[in-house]
């Protein structure tokens, strides 16, 4: 149910193409890049028109004209495995759910230990007091109402990204797809429009059923539809060359995890390392954050009797290796493709969302359709699941951690609040307008989630000195 | 010194009739306000939004 709560569609819309991304630029290779360049202009040789500094320093180095740059990480290569994997991990590890988990673990703890309402506000209380039932507590509440909203418009965005791919791939109705400026096909406005109208009416529907009927019955049928899924490539994908990448995979970001969790590159413009974190890890940053009051909500509904070392260890770990399971096999069968040559550049030609479909089209081009469509249904699942708890969740806030106060017209209303922001966005900007309000809805409640670690630190040592006091 | 006790209730208002029956009117409207303001703008003002919001 976790998964078809939101993170599910960032599964399938990530789990091939960021791996894919990533091994084509990624920071350490454009560090790498950084030294090709300056070994280079320090040999005074220029790159010819039309031609890349890679090619150039590989030209001349085979050549002969010019010593090799030991432990370079080229892109497309074998050796930027590790490091894509690296980045893959930290964007969908440790830190992501534990952004989630925070929010879980405090509002448990507030919820059932306290017994103050189910709601953002009430894992303020050891800071902020009684001042939380007036202005101080209703601000709380409004900020993790609109970052929810921008951070599961974001989800829904990507999932409808994914669903007109995959509409695409097997009926090949052409207006479905329209080319960007670098010559991509990408789905047009048009069909994502469409598809969000049949998701928001679905997904209004399973939760005018009830509190959880709608979604417990979708989430085993999503349920079902992933595990078959990566069965799939279990058996039909790169599993051993899947599996190497999984183990190589998790001891390097192991060993890397405080490195890169606060590493910051200076903003040093185009190809720097800098520019590509704020296309990435900044981005996950912020889709954490804007998420993490819905997620943390439905963990903590989830989690009642629970002490704090076995939330850590459901909600923290066992979701990410989940992730991990799921970037190796279906990330790793796609780089494999490619690097022995089966693919033909044809996955890395594809926009981030149709790589996940172009892979299987070239392991299994027979059954590439019947695969397609399994996809297709699970994504609508998983985004009315998502839309179907993301208006759910909303009226909890809303309802002062009420979960039975909503009524059809609440829910109806919710539907339409976030049809009407998802589809105005994409008409203004498409996914990069979603994805810019998501980082503005999210920078107000980071400052919530500090305060809320703090809270709750605060609440348990003043718990253990009281229980010391009694003794 | 004694550790006070803890907050172990915190009373949020709710209206008793009407839309927002058993509803904090103040967060429901608010938020809702918040997000209408995204779309009016992003309706109206395409490009300005796209702009302003895109790459």
């Amino acid at each position: 149910m976790m998964f078809g709560a939101g993170i599910g569609i960032g599964m399938l819309g990530y789990a091939t193409g960021e791996p894919m991304w990533h091994i084509g630029d990624n920071p350490v290779i454009r560090m790498s890049a950084a030294e090709v360049q300056a070994a280079l202009d320090a040999a005074g040789i220029a790159i010819a028109e039309g031609s890349t500094a890679w090619a150039t320093y590989d030209a001349q180095v085979a050549a002969g004209s010019m010593a090799a740059i030991p432990d370079l990480v080229s892109p497309k290569s074998e050796s930027a495995i590790v490091s894509t994997y690296r980045y893959s991990f930290l964007h969908w590890g440790l830190g992501a759910w534990a952004c989630y988990a925070l929010v879980g673990i405090s509002l448990s703890f507030f919820a059932y230990s306290r017994g103050l309402p189910l709601t953002i506000r009430s894992t303020l209380t050891p800071i902020f007091g009684r001042s939380l039932s007036g202005p101080v507590g209703h601000l709380v509440d409004i900020t993790a109402v609109v970052a929810t909203i921008l951070g599961i418009s974001q989800t829904i965005g990507l999932g409808l990204d994914s669903f007109s791919a995959g509409l695409y791939n097997f009926t090949g109705a052409e207006w479905l797809m329209t080319t960007n400026a670098d010559g991509v096909l990408v789905p047009s406005t048009g069909s994502m429009l469409l598809a969000l109208g049949v998701v928001m009416v679905c997904s209004t529907l399973s939760a005018l059923s009830g509190v959880g009927k709608g979604i417990k019955w979708l989430s085993n049928i999503n349920m079902v539809l992933s595990f078959a899924l990566l069965a799939f490539f279990a058996v039909a994908g790169s599993t051993l060359f899947a599996l190497q990448i999984l183990g190589y995979g998790i001891f390097d970001y192991i060993i890397h995890l405080p490195a890169i969790t606060f590493q910051v590159f200076p903003a040093a413009g185009a190809g720097s390392p800098g520019e590509w974190q704020g296309w990435w890890s900044i981005f996950y940053w912020a889709w954490w954050i804007a998420f993490a009051p819905f997620v943390g909500i439905f963990l903590a509904r989830i989690s009642k009797n629970r002490s704090i070392r076995e939330f850590v260890v459901g909600s923290i770990v066992a979701p990410s290796l989940m992730c991990f399971l799921w970037f190796a096999l279906l990330g790793g069968t796609a780089i494999d493709l490619e690097l022995n040559g089966s693919a033909e550049g044809s996955i890395f030609a594809k926009s981030l969302t149709a790589q996940l479909y172009q892979t299987i089209n070239v392991m299994l081009p027979e059954a590439a359709s019947i695969i397609s469509i399994l996809i297709v249904v699970l994504l609508l699942t998983y985004l009315v699941t998502s839309a179907d708890s993301a208006v759910l969740v909303v009226n909890t806030i809303s309802a002062g951690g009420s979960q039975s106060a909503a009524t059809k017209h609440h829910i109806i209303m919710w539907g339409l609040i976030l049809t009407a922001v998802i589809a105005a966005l994409l008409l203004a900007g498409g996914l990069s307008a979603i994805q810019s309000a998501m980082i503005v809805g999210a920078i107000p409640f980071s400052f919530m989630m500090i305060l809320m670690g703090l809270s709750l630190l605060k609440a348990l040592i003043r718990d253990d000195m009281r229980a010391k006091q009694d003794r | 010194m004694a550790i006070q006790p803890p907050l172990q209730e915190l009373s949020i208002e709710t209206a008793d009739s009407g839309f927002y029956t058993n509803f904090n009117r103040v967060v429901s409207l608010a938020s809702k306000i918040a997000i209408a303001l995204i779309v009016i703008w992003a309706a109206v003002f395409p490009e300005q939004a796209g702009k302003a919001l895109g790459d």
